[in-house]
Order: structure tokens, then C-alpha cells, then sequence
């Protein structure tokens, strides 16, 4: 009886092992979406509410090229100046958000984690009302313009919750600190679930003494836009993203580790007193930085590493860059559908992600609980 | 609050803005309208010909249907604005969000804000400033004097009768609580324009109200939205889903308005009818707190 299970238990090692080219041939699925986002990419230049031809696309990106003649200067800025910068940043706040949300699965080792849990987007969200509510109240708004530009609002705004995620997540971290006799893991995520709670009661409470303009500009910015992207909020958030995102992708290891326990990866010289607080700070770097600057786009780091996962396995080498195409496509088609199904008008892309989102969800909790 | 206008025109980028004494010059020729009661202005001053848009705030007057829309004033797209190719976007401080606002003015399109309107004056100098901006000062003058008589005829701001009665103001109501107009709201100036009272001039905003609150409040008079009275499908449905309203004075007399919101918060050519609508339930109240108050 003994015997014959350890012979089955060896079959099934061998069976593992005999499966290695499956595995090469999943990572076919890396070029695959790649292809997908390029062809994305394409087609999402492409609509708008200004209607203008791929060819005079092509024309207005390439137009410094000798030999292309230019177009006129109404298309061309549309498409380098509007289209591009947006196409630009919903791949890199989807990529950037499904990374996140990857890493925190790894981390709480839950397919139904995503990046919110360390209080990063409640804490986003009250920095930014509180910016909405109180700098406007107390004239800060007008000082701001004045010494940075016009303008210089809402770069101070997307610092606000910037900062707001930054500080909840260090709160959340803190006291994961001080009560350290649970599974740090399992306090993390309370600690997180209570910290977020708290921040959505004060972003409650700034709400109700918001006046109907604030009131306005906090709903609307919690619904997330990629509508006002331009190359400098481009520039600032690929600095703040794409080193978190490589750093991220180097813990891959680590987080491999991770999946089969917390003492297991401990014992394969993972030191989790700094892994841990490590993928939370790059977590809070990335969605922190994304938020700010987009307002709360949700569902994607849910969703895309678990497309992900499914598509090219559990090891994070891969699934961080899968996940990262994966989340690009998904916000792209996400945002060009946001632009364009109501066009003139835009509805906000945080209602598009939620409508996909939700839906996933669930059927993600009916397959898992069943 | 002049601070606030302030930062804003400063936000907004003063080389894109358009100052009254500037306006005269070069008219536009393609205009989106963002904001129902500077379209319905334009309109009423003739100057439809030169709409190529407007936001979906704008509803009056019927015509206006045809229109492209831009979308909600807060939530505008660069491209769908653009795709109209406008010379000038004209709407108000809720216009938005900034960002967007930014890349429409370095795109070489002209945004003016109207400044905001909150009494008779005010109404009248947005009125000319708007005709100044199209090229229509003849027109806008017509409906500024009339606007202006109009309004004279119907308020009354020092008559006692009007200086006791207590108003409320509901605009809009979900589940539960109602939502009133407090003292710093659109909805609160105009019952400082009529010279009533607003029993919840101490609220900031638009904020729900208790059962108890009202009741406590006991306001004479009634002010319902028309869309809200449509969202219910009836007066009587409208009226018992505010908790507390049926114990108030106004309900029980029967004290009630119903106006339309664009109507009433438009400060155009429709509004004196509104208040007119107002005065006349004040003016019909049976056993009033003025008779209290001369007690």
C-alpha cells in the first residue's frame, strides 16, 4: 500500500517532469499578447471621436521620416498629442496595476487579492479628497497656481494620493509590526481590510462636508479617467513605475517561494522580513502613483494575473511579464471602448472596468467555492 | 469665494480666457455650449446658428435634442470636443475635469468661463456679457431689460407677507433623505432673491435632511423639482417619499411648488415665470406665520 503510493507519487514527479515542453509551449502565449496589444495599439490609434484614416496616422507618426509627406496640424496633434500619450499610459497603468496585483496574490497567496487590500487605493482616494475638499477651502489651490503654473493643481492633486496611499499602506504595515504574533500575512490583510475601512469613513466624512463642486470632482475623479494624458504625466508615472515594476520582476523568485508557504520560503533563505515590506512598498509606488494620476481604475489587478496564471502557469518570472501584457490589453480595450461608444462624450473607464470586472469576479468566486 | 473664482481663473490659464472688455473684437463662429442655462441664453438670443455642440446638462429648449453632445460639463472629452472643431467652448466654473480643460486651450481652442449668477444683476450682466461674446448685444439688451422689469414685477422682497414665510427647497431625493438647498447653494440665492426665509440657511451645500429636521424646520412653503416629481411619477409619490414632509405646514395646507430646475436655476428668460409660480403660493397661504408672527 505504502509502497505503491510513494511508486505513484514518483510517477506523478516524473509526469512533472515529462510536462516541461507543455511549459515551453505555453510561453508561446508571450509573444501571442504581444502581437495582441501591438495590433491593440494600432487599432486604438485608430478610433476616436475625430475620424482619421490609418493612413494619415501613420503619416502624422511618421511624418519626420523623409520621404512621408505631413499632415495637417489638427491631426497630427491629435494623434501625437492626445491619442499617443493615452494609448501610452492605459498600457502602462494596466501593466502596472496587473503586475501589482500579481505580486499581492503571490504574497497573501490568494488568486482574490488585488492591490487595494494593503490599503493603497483607500489611502489614494482620501489623499485626494482631502486635497479636493481642504486645500480649495483654505486657498492653498490659488497659492499653488500661482507658484507652480497654472495647472500645477492637479499634479498636486495626483501627489495627494500619492502620498495618501503611500502613508495608509506604511500605517497598515506598522501595525502588521506591532501585532506580529499572528501570521504576519493574516494581519497584514486585516490590518489593511480596518485601515482601508477607516480611510473610506474620513473620505465619507469629507464628502459630506464637500460642497457640490468638491462633491463632483471627488465622484468623478473616483471613477479614474485617462482623458487628461499628455507626455508629462507620461514621463512622471514611467518613472515612478517602471523601476517598481523591474524590481517587482526580480522578486519573482521570492514570490515562487512564497506560494508554497510562508516557512517553506523562509527556509529557502528568504528573508520575509524584508521581502515583505519590499513588495508591499513597490505595490504602494506603483498603484499609488497610477491612482494618482488616473483616479481608481479597478478590477484590472484582479483579473489580469489571473488571465495570466491560467494562460502560462503559477511561476512568477513568467506570470509577472504575462500579466503585464495582459493587463495592458485589457485596459487599452477597456479605454478605447470608454472614448469612443458615446463619442462625443466619454464614460468613465472606471465603470468600464467594473462592468468586465464584476461579472469576472464573481465567476471567479463561483468556480473557486464550489 | 471671490478667492476661489479667482484660483480658478488662474487654473484655468489666463492666456486662453477671454475677459469681458476683450470679448467685442473677433466673434466666434462655432460654439459649444457646456451648461444648460448658458445654451438656453443662447438660444433665446438668436445665436443657435452658431452651436455646434453642447453638454448634456443642456435640455431646453427642445431644439437643442438635435445638438452633438459633449457630455456631462465635468467629464469632457479632448477629442469628442475637438472632433466638433469649436472656436470656443463657453461654460462655467463646474466645467471640467482640469486636465482636459488644459490640453483644449494648447490646442488652440478658446475656453471662457461665465462667471457665476446668484441675483437679479448678476443674471442681467451675464446676459450682456454672453451678447458682447456672440456679437449679439442688441438682442442680449432686449432680454436683459425685459429679464430685468419681469423680475421686478414679481418680487417683493420687502412685503412682510413674503419676509415671514419660511421655504424650503427640496432638489433632489434618492431613498431615505431628502436633499435640501442650503444657505451657500444656487437653490438658497434664490430664496434670498424673493426675500423669504430659508429655514435651512445654516446648511452648507446640498444635504440630506432628517424626518425630524423638517419637521423641527416646519417650513410654510414647499419648493419640489420638476424632475424630481417626474423621477416619482406624481406629486403623491414625490411627496411621501420625503420622510416627515406630510406633518410640515406646507404639506398639510397644501403649500407646495413645483418648478423646473432649469427654469428656476437658469437665471434666463423663463425664470421670472418661475418665481412668479413661488409668489403665488406665498402670497395664497391661509392663516400664515405672518399671523403668528403679528401675535
Amino acid at each position: 500500500m505504502n509502497n505503491s503510493s510513494i511508486a505513484e507519487q514518483r510517477q506523478r514527479l516524473t509526469n512533472v517532469q515529462s510536462s516541461w515542453p507543455v511549459l515551453s509551449r505555453r510561453l508561446i502565449w508571450l509573444p501571442l499578447g504581444l502581437v495582441l496589444l501591438a495590433v491593440l495599439m494600432i487599432m486604438a490609434l485608430g478610433v476616436g471621436a475625430m475620424a482619421i484614416s490609418l493612413f494619415d496616422i501613420f503619416r502624422a507618426l511618421f511624418g519626420f521620416l523623409p520621404g512621408i509627406s505631413a499632415v495637417d496640424a489638427m491631426t497630427q496633434s491629435v494623434v501625437l498629442e492626445i491619442r499617443l500619450p493615452r494609448v501610452l499610459l492605459a498600457i502602462l497603468v494596466g501593466a502596472g496595476l496587473a503586475v501589482s496585483g500579481a505580486a499581492m496574490q503571490g504574497l497573501f497567496r490568494n488568486p482574490l487579492a488585488d492591490p487595494g487590500l494593503i490599503g493603497v487605493s483607500a489611502g489614494a482616494a482620501l489623499g485626494a479628497a482631502s486635497w479636493i475638499v481642504l486645500a480649495s477651502s483654505i486657498g492653498l489651490l490659488a497659492w499653488i497656481a500661482e507658484v507652480i503654473g497654472p495647472f500645477g493643481g492637479q499634479f498636486v492633486l495626483a501627489l495627494a494620493a500619492f502620498l495618501g496611499g503611500l502613508a495608509t499602506t506604511l500605517l497598515v504595515y506598522l501595525i502588521t509590526l506591532k501585532a506580529g504574533k499572528m501570521g504576519a500575512t493574516a494581519t497584514l490583510l486585516l490590518a489593511g481590510i480596518a485601515i482601508s475601512a477607516l480611510s473610506g469613513a474620513a473620505t465619507g466624512l469629507l464628502t459630506y462636508i464637500a460642497d457640490d463642486a468638491q462633491l463632483r470632482s471627488i465622484t468623478f475623479w473616483s471613477m479614474g479617467s485617462l482623458g487628461g494624458a499628455d507626455w508629462r504625466t507620461l514621463t512622471v508615472l514611467m518613472v515612478l513605475v517602471l523601476p517598481a515594476v523591474l524590481a517587482l520582476w526580480w522578486l519573482s523568485r521570492a514570490l515562487d517561494a512564497l506560494l508554497l508557504g510562508e516557512d517553506t520560503a523562509g527556509h529557502m533563505g528568504f528573508d520575509l522580513r524584508v521581502i515583505r515590506p519590499a513588495l508591499i512598498l513597490l505595490v504602494a509606488l506603483i498603484v499609488g502613483s497610477a491612482v494618482g494620476l488616473t483616479g481608481m481604475i479597478g478590477f484590472i489587478g484582479l483579473m489580469a494575473p489571473h488571465i495570466a496564471r491560467m494562460m502560462i502557469g503559477p511561476g512568477h518570472r513568467m506570470l509577472i511579464p504575462m500579466s503585464m501584457i495582459v493587463g495592458a490589453v485589457l485596459l487599452l480595450a477597456a479605454d478605447s471602448f470608454a472614448r469612443t461608444v458615446a463619442a462625443p462624450a466619454e464614460i468613465p473607464i472606471g465603470i468600464v472596468t467594473s462592468l468586465i470586472g464584476g461579472p469576472f469576479f464573481l465567476y471567479l468566486l463561483l468556480s473557486k467555492f464550489r | 469665494m471671490i478667492l476661489r473664482s479667482f484660483s480658478l481663473l488662474v487654473l484655468l490659464g489666463l492666456s486662453s480666457l477671454i475677459l469681458p472688455s476683450q470679448a467685442a473684437e473677433n466673434h466666434p463662429k462655432r460654439i459649444i455650449s457646456v451648461g444648460g442655462q448658458i445654451t438656453e441664453l443662447i438660444y433665446a438670443m438668436g445665436g443657435e446658428s452658431m452651436l455646434v455642440g453642447a453638454d448634456t446638462s443642456s435640455i431646453y429648449p427642445p431644439e437643442v435634442e438635435a445638438l452633438p453632445k459633449v457630455g456631462y460639463q465635468r467629464y469632457l472629452s479632448v477629442e469628442g470636443v475637438l472632433s466638433l472643431r469649436p472656436d470656443m467652448v463657453i461654460g462655467t466654473s463646474a466645467m471640467g475635469p482640469p486636465a482636459v480643460l488644459d490640453q483644449l486651450s494648447r490646442m488652440g481652442v478658446e475656453l471662457v468661463l461665465v462667471p457665476d449668477v446668484n441675483d437679479v444683476p448678476s443674471a442681467v450682466e451675464r446676459i450682456r456679457y454672453l451678447g458682447r461674446l456672440l456679437g449679439l448685444e442688441a438682442q442680449a439688451e432686449r432680454i436683459a431689460t425685459d429679464y430685468q422689469t419681469q423680475m421686478q414685477a414679481v418680487l417683493r422682497p420687502d412685503d412682510p407677507q413674503v419676509r415671514h414665510s419660511r421655504l424650503a427647497m427640496f432638489l433632489s431625493y434618492g431613498s431615505g433623505n431628502a436633499m435640501v438647498a442650503g444657505g451657500d447653494t444656487l437653490g438658497g440665492a434664490i430664496i434670498n432673491m424673493l426675500g423669504a426665509q430659508n429655514v435651512f440657511a445654516d446648511i452648507k451645500g446640498i444635504k440630506a435632511v432628517s424626518a425630524e429636521a423638517l419637521l423641527a424646520a416646519d417650513p410654510d412653503v414647499v419648493i419640489l423639482s420638476q424632475q424630481a416629481v417626474d423621477a416619482f411619477g406624481g406629486l403623491e409619490s414625490a411627496l411621501s417619499a420625503i420622510p416627515g414632509l406630510d406633518r410640515t405646514r406646507a404639506a398639510q395646507k397644501g403649500q407646495i411648488v413645483v418648478v423646473d430646475l432649469l427654469q428656476l436655476l437658469g437665471f434666463g428668460p423663463r425664470h421670472p415665470e418661475a418665481m412668479q409660480a413661488i409668489m403665488a403660493v406665498i402670497d395664497a397661504q391661509s392663516g400664515t406665520s405672518l399671523d403668528t408672527a403679528l401675535r
